[in-house]
């Protein structure tokens, strides 16, 4: 079923075939987009940027909406245009639309032109594995900055003016795939394809984060209170980025992994293929939920929403 | 022929093929459709079929908005009702090729002037965005094929997929320059099928044609080439494939001229083109280089190539072919062509954005055919090749770690072959080939069941070494005289492989006197000179004039002329690619 005006925007969410919303990450109720794979999301007070294979799409929260058409299905509002598609990963932008994004064609920029949005590629003379982008991030320390994770590993880019081709700038996390990126716990975090997470202090310089994972595959990076879990070829691992990382759960390509942000022994993580699967108990035992087949990106619910505890 | 004799004709041929796909039962569908309305069927039974459920794609967009716009008169409201909740109600999806983007734009082009009252449209934007999101793609992409070429081209699975929607614009359109451009794309199109029509096929290499390349009669570009080119006896079973109806039943005529050039095999001649290079997204350190086909239209027979321009692992288009001998006849008994199997964990990955450790299961499980050993079809990053009109060498270098270290070479069943001095030798009655397979080779036999029967059946010749190859050599009858002549004079004729394992070369003598050399990753020779792929035009054939980069085509026959100026703006950059194909 499609959720009409109901709490779904603060609660948890889940990117797969469509956008999913729960209460108490048991009961799924599909907020809408079938057919549309989604990829990231990004949440707002009042709506929610979605990055999907065939575009970007905000979608508002219905209660917002006049009274009249609170129990219509959220409406889903086209921001991309005919340059921007496939899109693997977006990041919270000032202005208008909001967001920037990544996708196979690189890094693009958004702005309205004509009262639509027009979006323009910001990857001038990069090879293609430094094109092909698969996530990105505010840079932390430096406004104007991205962190954008690329075939080639993590590249820096500067946007001078927000209108016109800024500087790219490598870092020395290089020569493999980057799949994730997550800032948490003060650092830079980043899940690489056959080289293990590293973590940076600054965006620049990069280190090895944890040990056991030196030649893994790992695909998407979230944070507990107090450490960091990632989704690998062969499952979950989490740790604190300085010991051995442990390994949890059963061995599938996870794609996406969060933690409750007011109880953090509530995680969740999302398999390309497998479907959702959730722990109550900090990864000790874990059990299938929903009805998914492929889960690409989780949003743990905004703190104070979202049921915590056990049933 | 006159022109009102062709239309007529051509009239003729369209209702043909209407008549037999509404007898026949297939018209319940909004493609074809069509042939009900045009038959005295009852338009009611559209409302059934409208209200099926319709996955909001590319397929059903356009053809939806076309039998809305092709029969304003006869369509139910409740019918158009539910064709219109597409582009209201519905979540629609564009997909991710080149034809997929063009049917989703032109259909929501249409739809946006049929509806431009409406004041949000599916996306949640007003119409008239949509429209100018859609024309802004649609003249961009017209821009591209007609300087550089076309990029999902020569498909014989797909050309009716593009074909369709530019027919579309041109018929209903109310944007004059869309119209005007789309009409002339549509006439494009038929240029590129024309130069290589072959008896009812589509000779050549093609971006795309899959796991049917072994076939001579393929997809529904057979109701194009029928509707448009005459030339066979009408088969209901092949030429009422419901995605070409809505060119049976349109108004749409392209000039006779286009017909005549399709057909007129009397002289020999070469049909070199260009086509943009592939869109590759990651894995390898070089953008891919332009296209370039040759193929060599003989009266009995046509051998097509291409410079594919993908020459770094692990680039492997899933779909594409080529090179391929191509002659008159039945299914999987008139085609020679080989191929390297490619196969990669990241020869998917390479085009497409999902992970690479998944990807390879995911487009497998789907089409299995794209995986299986004995595959005919796919680029193999490790293939070149050169042609000089019916002769061409096809040479590979395997790495020793790849995971099929041969090549697969298909010859027909229902042919006596003959073996001399190496060469596998045939008599197709009008002209004789001959297969030097270089390598050490075994006789296999191949065959998969499908759904109408042989899919696929033959022989396979499983040349199982890293530096595998052959050459190839198609002459007519009347060329060499009988065949034991061919035999002869192809044993004898010069042939130099002691260049090959060390040095990468491979010469070799035509039956007509030339000389071709080839150097692997080297120069590629006809009689000692350079062949210079740089200077092959947009289209290049008898009677065409289309050079690159100008948007400018002429097309002579006869004393009839066909001019397609599209007014390409050389200054302003092309739409940026984001469509595979």
């Amino acid at each position: 079923m499609t959720t009409t005006g109901s709490k779904w925007l603060h609660g948890w969410l889940v990117g797969a075939d469509g956008l999913h919303s729960s209460e108490d990450a048991s009961d799924w109720q599909l907020v809408g987009g079938t057919g549309h794979p989604v990829h990231d999301l990004i949440r707002r007070p009042e709506d929610l940027f979605c990055a999907t294979m065939f575009g970007l799409w905000q979608v508002r929260d219905s209660r917002q909406a006049d009274s009249p058409q609170a129990d219509e299905p959220s409406p889903w509002l086209q921001l991309h245009d005919e340059t921007l598609t496939e899109i693997l990963g977006i990041a919270p932008d000032e202005g208008d639309p909001g967001v920037v994004a990544v996708s196979p064609y690189g890094l693009a920029f958004g702005a309205q032109v004509d009262g639509v949005h027009r979006w323009q590629s910001r990857c001038d003379g990069l090879t293609l594995n430094e094109r092909f982008s698969s996530a990105v991030l505010p840079h932390p320390l430096a406004p104007g900055h991205w962190i954008v994770a690329t075939e080639d590993g993590v590249r820096i880019y500067s946007d001078s003016d927000g209108q016109t081709q800024g500087q790219w700038e490598g870092t020395d996390l290089t020569g493999l795939p980057c799949r994730a990126l997550l800032y948490a716990h003060d650092r830079l975090w980043a899940a690489t394809d056959g080289g293990g997470i590293w973590r940076s202090d600054d965006g620049s310089s990069w280190r090895r984060a944890g040990t056991g994972t030196d030649e893994e595959s790992v695909f998407a990076l979230g944070a507990t209170a107090d450490g960091i879990l990632a989704g690998t070829l062969r499952g979950i691992c989490f740790g604190d980025g300085e010991s051995r990382w442990q390994r949890s759960g059963p061995s599938l390509l996870v794609s996406a992994v969060a933690a409750h942000c007011d109880d953090d022994r509530i995680w969740l993580a999302g398999a390309t293929p497998g479907g959702l699967w959730r722990s109550e108990d900090a990864g000790a035992t874990w059990g299938q939920t929903g009805n998914f087949d492929s889960v690409r990106v989780i949003l743990p619910p905004i703190s104070g929403h979202g049921k915590v505890g056990h049933d | 022929m006159t022109e009102a004799t062709y239309r007529q004709q051509v009239d003729a041929r369209g209702q043909q093929i209407l008549q037999a796909c509404y007898e026949r039962g297939s018209h319940l569908s909004l493609w074809s459709f069509h042939a009900a309305l045009a038959c005295g069927g009852d338009a009611d039974d559209l409302v059934a079929v409208a209200e099926r459920y319709h996955e909001p794609g590319p397929f059903s967009i356009i053809p939806g908005i076309v039998l809305l716009n092709r029969w304003p008169e006869q369509i139910p409201s409740a019918a158009e009702h539910h064709i219109k909740q597409m582009f209201t109600h519905s979540m629609q999806q564009r997909g991710n090729t080149e034809n997929h983007w063009l049917m989703f734009y032109v259909g929501n082009l249409l739809a946006a002037e049929r509806w431009a009252d409406e004041p949000i449209f599916w996306n949640g934007l007003p119409p008239a965005v949509m429209h100018a999101e859609a024309s802004r793609w649609i003249l961009g992409m017209i821009a591209r094929m007609s300087t550089i070429g076309h990029y999902e081209y020569d498909s014989t699975g797909y050309h009716t997929e593009h074909f369709v929607p530019y027919l579309a614009l041109a018929e209903y359109a109310h944007d004059p320059l869309v119209r005007a451009q789309a009409a002339k794309a549509a006439q494009l199109l038929l240029v590129d099928m024309a130069l290589e029509y072959f008896h009812g096929a589509y000779a050549g290499g093609h971006s795309r044609e899959g796991n049917v390349n072994t076939w001579t009669e393929i997809g529904p570009g057979q109701v194009l080439n029928y509707l448009y080119f005459g030339d066979e006896e009408f088969e209901p079973d092949r030429h009422c494939h419901g995605f070409a109806i809505p060119a049976a039943a349109a108004a749409f005529r392209p000039p006779a001229l286009l017909a005549r050039m399709a057909l007129d095999r009397d002289t020999p001649h070469v049909v070199r083109k260009t086509k943009p290079p592939r869109a590759v997204y990651r894995h390898v350190q070089h953008t891919p280089g332009v296209v370039r086909k040759y193929t060599w239209m003989s009266r009995s027979f046509a051998l097509g190539s291409t410079q594919t321009g993908l020459t770094e692992a692990p680039a492997g288009p899933i779909d594409l072919t080529s090179w391929d001998l191509t002659w008159q006849g039945a299914r999987n008994r008139a085609k020679i062509c080989c191929n390297h199997p490619y196969r990669s964990a990241r020869r998917f990955s390479a085009f497409l954005p999902e992970l690479p450790q998944r990807v390879g299961r995911a487009v497998g499980s789907v089409k299995p055919h794209l995986q299986v050993p004995d595959r005919l079809f796919g680029a193999s990053p490790y293939e070149r090749m050169m042609q000089h009109e019916g002769t061409i060498i096809v040479l590979y270098q395997i790495p020793a770690a790849d995971e099929t270290p041969y090549v697969n070479c298909f010859l027909p069943k229902g042919h006596t072959w003959c073996e001399r001095d190496g060469w596998i030798l045939c008599d197709f009655g009008d002209f004789y080939a001959g297969v030097r397979p270089i390598g050490s080779y075994r006789w296999e036999d191949i065959y998969e069941a499908g759904p109408y029967g042989n899919w696929l059946e033959g022989w396979l010749l499983r040349i199982s070494d890293l530096k595998a190859g052959l050459v190839l050599e198609a002459v007519e009858k009347e060329q060499v005289g009988g065949f034991d002549e061919f035999c002869q004079m192809r044993g004898s004729a010069h042939l130099d492989l002691s260049q090959w394992r060390e040095g990468g070369s491979v010469c070799v003598d035509s039956l007509n006197g030339s000389n071709l050399q080839m150097t692997y990753d080297g120069r590629h020779c006809v009689d000692g000179q350079d062949i210079d792929y740089d200077d092959y035009p947009l289209f290049g054939g008898p009677g065409v004039d289309a050079p690159l980069g100008n948007g400018k085509f002429r097309v002579t026959h006869g004393g009839d002329e066909l001019t397609l100026d599209f007014g390409a703006d050389q200054a302003k950059e092309f739409t940026p690619m984001r469509v595979i194909g």
